[in-house]
């Protein structure tokens, strides 16, 4: 699953890190309900620590999985303890290697990505995701299931999000594919797309906060 | 008859994606040693076997699993419970390379069909006829170091059905009986199922470049953007003469799409594409790729199917291997 | 000692390509002089290189015979032309005791007494079963084998076992000609070049490290197999042929000193710095039945079962 939180983390890096905390702690909570083979197939490896960053966001997350468990944590210490493994990569390609849509061993191969330390692990988080079928729009709107409104409005909000990470990851396919792609100019979408975020950003940190408040009120009604 | 597309799958999700994407039967091993692809967190427990061959047979599909390593002396329990659980998961086939294990395939389950793997390394008419008569074998999975006139001979002399690479890895050497791995990690392909184990492989960057190491061997430096392999020994850059080359084979991939008439005409029954160790999205699009150009050829349309595969091939680039002349 | 010196010696086939008369020499001198009980004639690797002896094959088996060795027929251990396998046919129906390294022979010698060689793969009481039942008299353990194998294959097998104690480690073959490929050439192409290269062609790593050898379309270990101090705990597990897989060395005196060993007329100390002076800079390696890296060096006994 979890290269799903820097998505998370996109659209919610300007909230402060102890809400974003608690939101990452959420959605590992909606993805063990949604994905209960998914918390087993990690628990069934040997114990190992991840680090997923995305190079074009200021957060990094952390995975540790084995012995019967599975937990994802936001990494809020500039100098946590060295992970066995790291996969850093841009939000796009972590995306789409998280619902399975591009091959990592492609990726990998054209430095794409790029995965650090030990390969055991790297490789058993990699066939481990693979083996679910996960869709990040759907495992963020569960995550704002309880906000029936806003969660729509941010539903589509963050479409448009996965809607151009896609379009990245479609010219990471092209450009894979073969030289002879029509060049389309990889920067100029990559500066659009993080005017976009963080245009999004702002405007979801606003809506976290209210949500926030709401939530506490046992989340019933709309702002 | 149409060539039968056999696809890999490491996960559950992969043999869905298998069957979504227009594979006729996939192939799956349990997750232990008893499969030539124990890599971590990969293949299926009895019940998601058992789950798959479901999966499949709804849409008309087969399922076959692969107990093809050979097992280690005083333990051959592992591979003897996995023929057993293939057999009570309703598996269409069991693939398999070891004596012992065929035998023990035939007496236990006479009924289970049984495949030979390309482990067993079958590559002549008197080897192939030895299981066949020996083990009543019905498919030999031919080695990837025929060619398609040698193929042809064969299929035309043995009498049982063959399956022959279409996509995937290039195996230079003769199979199942390889030890470059072993001799370098201690951990063998052969009774454990994992060539160049991920617990030793490492990559290091030396600057400009990166090294691949397996234990303490190094097996490649390549530059940014330079097409590399999954470092397996076979295919590592080795100083001889004073020269470093890809002493037993390229990083390339093999890719059969464009010869699939004349492996059709040579008389073989099923396409198989390696990759149980690759993700779903690289089984999706090579399957999908196939089954377009199998169709094709069924409607005698002489429309070449674009070949797109490019990306997902290791090292990024392709060969016919040994079905041409000249690559021995 | 007199169940270690009951222990029988082999020279393992020639793996590499000699000329003929460097080859006819050898075996000349090994059937005078060499301490072996068994010698494995024939051509194991390539069967381009086949002919280029086959003059000589009688006068050698006769010579071989006369000083009183067992003398075994080895096949080739991948084949895939009808030639390669008529001639493997021809080998089974001709009576000569032979040594199957590929499956294909298995069908011509069944039921007749014969040698599973170590490049068919005998790894469990399964495999070893089957193999017994069709008449094999002698299972040469692949050379993977770990101490965990040698002990139950050998504790129980009703035939003779068979291990490789010297020599480069055959770790795999082809239909590729590597020797070939380093000279730019094919194998269809090749010019014998493998020929220039009677101990194998050094194929290093990139960073400079000894760790393979080529010889034709096989790759071998870069070091020499050397399973001295083992040998008492190997015979005490039931193994009962040792083989000595003939390098480009004094093999008469390696035979000499591994014969030492087994007839415990000579401290392993001794032995090793004999064997040691024998091989030169090629290192030693035993790694694989210590069930370690195939290319590492264990300096210790094998552990009691």
């Amino acid at each position: 699953m979890h290269d799903s939180h820097p998505l998370a983390s996109a659209a919610l890096s300007m909230v402060p890190s102890p809400v974003l905390a608690r939101m990452v702690a959420l959605l590992t909570r909606i993805m063990r309900r949604r994905h209960p083979h998914l918390v087993e197939n990690f628990g069934r490896l040997d114990h190992g620590i991840i680090h997923i960053e995305p190079t074009d966001l200021p957060h990094r997350f952390e995975i540790e999985y084995g012995a019967g468990q599975m937990d994802v944590r936001l990494l809020t210490e500039d100098d946590p303890p060295p992970p066995d493994a790291r996969i850093r990569g841009s939000l796009a390609a972590l995306i789409a290697l998280l619902e399975g849509r591009i091959d990592s061993d492609a990726l990998f191969f054209t430095r794409d990505i790029e995965i650090t330390g030990s390969t055991e692990v790297s490789v058993a988080v990699r066939n481990t995701l693979d083996r679910e079928e996960i869709v990040m729009r759907d495992e963020i709107a569960a995550l704002f299931g309880p906000f029936e409104r806003p969660a729509r409005r941010i539903g589509r909000r963050l479409d448009r999000v996965i809607g151009l990470a896609r379009t990245q990851v479609a010219t990471l396919h092209a450009k894979l594919h073969e030289a002879n792609v029509p060049s389309r100019d990889l920067a100029a979408e990559c500066d659009e797309l993080r005017a976009e975020v963080k245009a999004l950003k702002t405007r979801l940190a606003k809506m976290d906060v209210r949500q926030m408040r709401t939530a506490g009120n046992a989340a019933t009604g709309a702002p | 008859m149409s060539l039968e597309l056999v696809c890999p799958a490491g996960t559950p999700a992969a043999l869905r994606a298998a069957i979504d994407a227009g594979a006729d039967t996939v192939y799956c091993g349990f997750r232990d040693c008893t499969n030539a692809r124990n890599y971590p967190g990969l293949n299926f427990d009895v019940r998601e076997m058992a789950e798959g061959v479901e999966y499949a047979h709804r849409h008309g599909r087969k399922v076959l699993a692969a107990v093809n390593t050979f097992p280690r002396a005083g333990d051959p329990a592992p591979w003897h419970a996995a023929i057993d659980n293939a057999a009570a998961a309703g598996i269409d086939a069991v693939i398999l390379a070891d004596l012992g294990v065929l035998d023990y395939a035939q007496r236990r389950h006479p009924e289970l069909r049984r495949h030979l793997s390309v482990q067993a390394s079958a590559s002549n008419e008197l080897s192939i006829a030895f299981y066949r008569d020996r083990f009543d074998i019905k498919r030999v999975v031919l080695p990837r170091v025929l060619s398609v006139e040698q193929v042809a001979a064969l299929v035309r002399r043995i009498g049982i059905e063959t399956e022959v690479f279409a996509f995937g890895s290039v195996g230079p050497m003769s199979e199942g009986r390889c030890f470059l791995s072993s001799y370098i990690t201690g951990l063998s392909p052969t009774t454990e199922g994992a060539c160049a184990p991920a617990s030793h492989v490492s990559y290091r960057d030396d600057g400009a470049s990166t090294l691949s190491r397996l234990g303490d061997v190094t097996l490649n430096r390549f530059r940014q953007g330079e097409p590399a392999a999954y470092p397996t020994p076979c295919k590592g850059r080795y100083v001889t003469h004073g020269r470093a080359t890809y002493l037993f084979e390229e990083p390339v991939a093999l890719n059969a799409i464009d010869i699939l008439g004349d492996l059709k005409a040579a008389g073989v029954t099923a396409l198989k594409i390696e990759g149980r160790q690759r993700s779903r999205a690289y089984v999706t699009e090579v399957v999908s790729s196939f089954r377009k150009a199998i169709d094709a050829l069924e409607r005698g349309s002489n429309e070449a199917v674009a070949n797109k595969l490019a990306s997902v091939a290791e090292g990024q680039r392709e060969t016919t291997g040994a079905y041409r002349k000249g690559w021995r | 000692m007199t169940s270690l010196s009951q222990a029988k010696l082999t020279l393992g086939p020639l793996l590499f390509h000699w000329t003929p008369a460097k080859r006819r020499d050898f075996y000349f001198r090994i059937a005078d002089e060499a301490a072996v009980d068994c010698v494995y004639l024939g051509e194991v690797v390539c069967s381009k290189r086949e002919s280029f002896f086959a003059p000589h094959m009688q006068e050698v088996v006769h010579r071989l015979v006369a000083a009183g060795k067992q003398v075994v027929r080895s096949t080739l251990a991948l084949m895939t032309l009808d030639r390669e396998v008529d001639e493997a046919r021809a080998l089974a129906e001709s009576g000569a005791l032979v040594e199957a390294n590929d499956v294909a022979c298995l069908q011509q010698v069944a039921g007749r007494p014969h040698v599973i060689g170590p490049y068919i793969n005998v790894f469990n009481e399964g495999a070893q079963d089957v193999v017994i039942r069709d008449g094999a008299t002698r299972i040469v353990l692949p050379v993977e084998a770990n101490a965990d194998t040698v002990r139950v294959l050998a504790g129980r097998s009703t035939v003779e076992t068979e291990l490789m104690v010297f020599g480069r480690q055959p770790l795999s073959v082809a239909m590729r000609c590597y020797h070939a490929r380093s000279h730019d050439l094919t194998k269809d192409t090749c010019q014998f070049v493998c020929g220039q290269d009677p101990d194998g062609l050094a194929a290093d790593t990139i960073d400079g490290v000894g760790v393979l050898t080529i010889n034709g379309t096989q790759t071998l270990s870069n070091g020499y197999l050397v399973l001295l101090q083992e040998l008492a705990a190997l015979r005490r597990m039931g193994v009962t042929h040792f083989r000595l897989s003939p390098q480009d060395v004094d093999m008469v005196a390696v035979a000499r000193t591994y014969r030492a060993v087994l007839d415990g007329t000579v401290s392993l100390h001794e032995a090793a710095e004999e064997l040691r002076g024998l091989t030169g800079e090629v290192p030693w390696q035993n790694g694989f039945l210590h069930g370690r890296e195939g290319l590492a060096w264990v300096e210790r006994e094998l552990t009691p079962a």
